[in-house]
């Protein structure tokens, strides 16, 4: 079934495009309605967004493809984002890494688990370094982290998503998302929207 | 150092303090006053304090924040805009993030005196989208201060109307840059533009915009309460004021510190930063964030913490972030670190940096993987040659300064990584 904006992500939007400059400023914002509903930004969600906006789906797609941190259909359910960058390298970022992969049998900015909770990825910079090494768990920062206390964020990690909490689950990788880009606009019945100019 | 054994932190001062979060609280305990007596003046006298107050701009580039915003048009009929850049992503930078989950009513003070100056009627905050916490607090933060008359059609009861939207970035350090932010802000990749013209006469939507850090705003209140001279007579001449540092690395004690510009680099390290952590031997500091040139243990003994003297040393105060590193640190694998940065950050937009990056960051790889040739040195110095001043933004500069130090200081690692065919330090 295809994804569809719920009342409140509609309502919310519109109250965007009430009070910001220009509906195209409401892109950005937009999308994060659609990430909180969805629990990731998808192809649908976008060319929605884009209705609502009046762009083209294309256009946010370039967007959305722009900023690396919306959540995607590729991530895991948990989006384990290890920083990378210098400070955190200097004291350890490495060893939290292997730790990861070993512990989930997962590569470092590849696929997500088998079971779809985990996915894991080095980040730049998340302006933590004070407490290095750091990681980012979906929206919640954890700082000074040890292989210890990332085994705890996992096993608690898998204690919420057991009691049926946690955001959704995105559903993988979307097997033929170039041809879909091209494509999803009349897929949608939403073909009659402009070109927007320059 | 008299200064600074009386100096009281105001920035910071409310660090420790959850209450800090309660309007109420804020009100009860002065945090407006300053908005108050800049609303009482006329904008152009505010302007003028804020001058003579000699505060520099503490995103990095340290631009006189009255200056700014005296290019401000007010005859073009169109709105003015302020825009708080909270989107701190200069790696060892961690102030403006504290100085907004700490203490986000000090920040609408000052967008409300940045906003009365420049006669704009709505601010923007562009905050990253990684930091949802402050973006939860920000927004609890402008509601609270609309429910208390602070913001909305009225602003702390004077007939000037004010609202405060924010904007959540995605993880692009580029929308750091000001025109990039501009351009993410309007709902575009954060792509640069050309300057001229500059952001304060075609800024936002085509309209006049001044473009201000966290920390520069969250100094204003306490300028109008105290008075510009206060302000001036901390510091030095050129630098005045006191700074926040994000102090990182091998340090025993990393962390925020608040400390007047002018202060001697050791102080901040040895004092609250408790010496330097690791192998408690200093290499070498970062001073102002990754994109500044690097300074030896031998620099850092005479460097200050101020503008003029961190320039003198080749480097720049930048963000304040300072990052220490101890005798363990392999300077070709740091430096591998920060050009895969650049090169991950790099817009795209422009050939020299999309493609410089890339290369000084595969050629550095090799260096540091033990198959770099010796003329590999001379290459990314020519790298270096192409990629500065030859694009829209300051990126790739910001990519080819630092590089160019670490070979200048430290060439003979890079070297021994090609004499010896492997990293020294293993």
């Amino acid at each position: 079934m295809p994804f569809e904006l719920s009342e409140r992500s509609r309502a919310e939007i519109e109250s965007l495009i009430a009070r910001y400059p220009t509906k195209k400023s409401c892109l950005l914002l937009a999308l994060r309605v659609v990430e909180r509903q969805q629990g990731w930004v998808s192809l649908d969600g976008m060319a929605l967004v884009a209705a609502m906006l009046g762009l083209s789906p294309a256009e946010v797609y370039g967007v959305v493809t722009f900023y690396p941190h919306y959540k995607r259909e590729v991530h895991g359910k948990y989006r384990l984002m290890v920083c990378g960058t210098l400070t955190c390298a200097l004291l350890g970022m490495k060893r939290l890494v292997r730790h990861i992969e070993e512990r989930l049998g997962v590569a470092c900015g590849g696929a997500r688990t088998a079971d779809g909770l985990f996915s894991l990825e080095k980040v730049e910079c998340i302006a933590a370094c004070g407490g290095a090494p750091a990681i980012q768990i979906n929206d919640q920062y954890h700082e000074n982290v040890t292989p210890q206390k990332l085994d705890d964020l996992i096993a608690a990690c898998r204690r919420e998503h057991a009691a049926g909490g946690g955001p959704p689950m995105p559903p993988g990788p979307v097997r033929d998302e170039p041809a879909r880009v091209a494509h999803f606009l009349p897929a949608l019945g939403l073909g009659r929207v402009a070109p927007v100019g320059v | 150092m008299a200064m600074a054994t009386t100096f009281q932190p105001f920035l910071t001062r409310n660090f420790g303090e959850p209450l800090a979060l309660d309007v109420r609280w804020c009100l009860e305990r002065g945090a407006y006053e300053g908005a108050r007596k800049a609303l009482a003046m006329p904008p152009k006298a505010v302007i003028e304090e804020v001058k003579l107050s000699g505060l520099r701009g503490r995103g990095g580039a340290g631009f006189p924040c009255g200056m700014k915003w005296s290019f401000v048009p007010q005859d073009t009929g169109k709105p003015v805009y302020v825009v708080c850049n909270a989107d701190e992503s200069e790696p060892g930078t961690f102030k403006d993030r504290a100085l907004i989950d700490r203490d986000p009513h000090q920040l609408l003070a000052g967008i409300i005196i940045a906003c009365w100056a420049v006669q704009a009627h709505t601010a923007f905050i562009y905050i990253r989208g990684e930091m949802v916490h402050g973006h939860a607090v920000l927004e609890k933060a402008v509601a609270d201060a609309e429910r208390a008359g602070v913001l909305g059609d009225t602003v702390l009861g004077a007939a000037f109307p004010l609202r405060v939207l924010l904007m959540r970035g995605a993880g692009a350090y580029i929308c750091g840059e000001e025109t990039g932010l501009l351009t993410s802000l309007e709902g575009n990749r954060g792509y640069p533009r050309l300057k001229p013209p500059f952001p304060a006469v075609v800024g936002a939507f085509g309209c006049p915009t001044v473009v201000n850090n966290v920390e520069t705003l969250g100094n204003l209140p306490h300028i109008m309460v105290n008075g510009a001279r206060w302000h001036a007579s901390m510091g030095t001449e050129k630098s005045p004021g006191a700074k926040v540092f994000s102090l990182s690395g091998h340090v025993k004690r990393p962390g925020n510190y608040e400390v007047p510009l002018g202060t001697p680099l050791m102080d901040l390290l040895d004092g609250p930063g408790g010496g330097v952590g690791g192998t408690g031997r200093l290499k070498a500091v970062i001073p102002g964030g990754s994109s500044a040139p690097i300074l030896t243990a031998e620099d850092c003994k005479t460097a200050k913490l101020d503008y003029e003297s961190i320039a003198q040393h080749g480097s720049m105060l930048g963000s304040g972030a300072v990052i220490v590193l101890d005798d363990s640190v392999c300077m070709v694998d740091a430096i591998w670190n920060l050009m895969r940065f650049y090169h991950h950050e790099s817009g795209g937009q422009c050939t020299p940096c999309r493609e410089g990056t890339g290369w000084v960051e595969k050629t550095v790889a090799r260096i540091e993987h033990g198959r770099g040739r010796m003329r590999d040195l001379d290459v990314l110095l020519e790298t270096c040659d192409n990629m500065q001043g030859k694009t829209i933004c300051v990126l790739a500069d910001a990519a080819a300064m630092p590089l160019r130090s670490y070979l200048k200081k430290f060439r003979a690692e890079f070297e021994a990584h090609i004499t010896q065919g492997k990293c020294p330090f293993g």
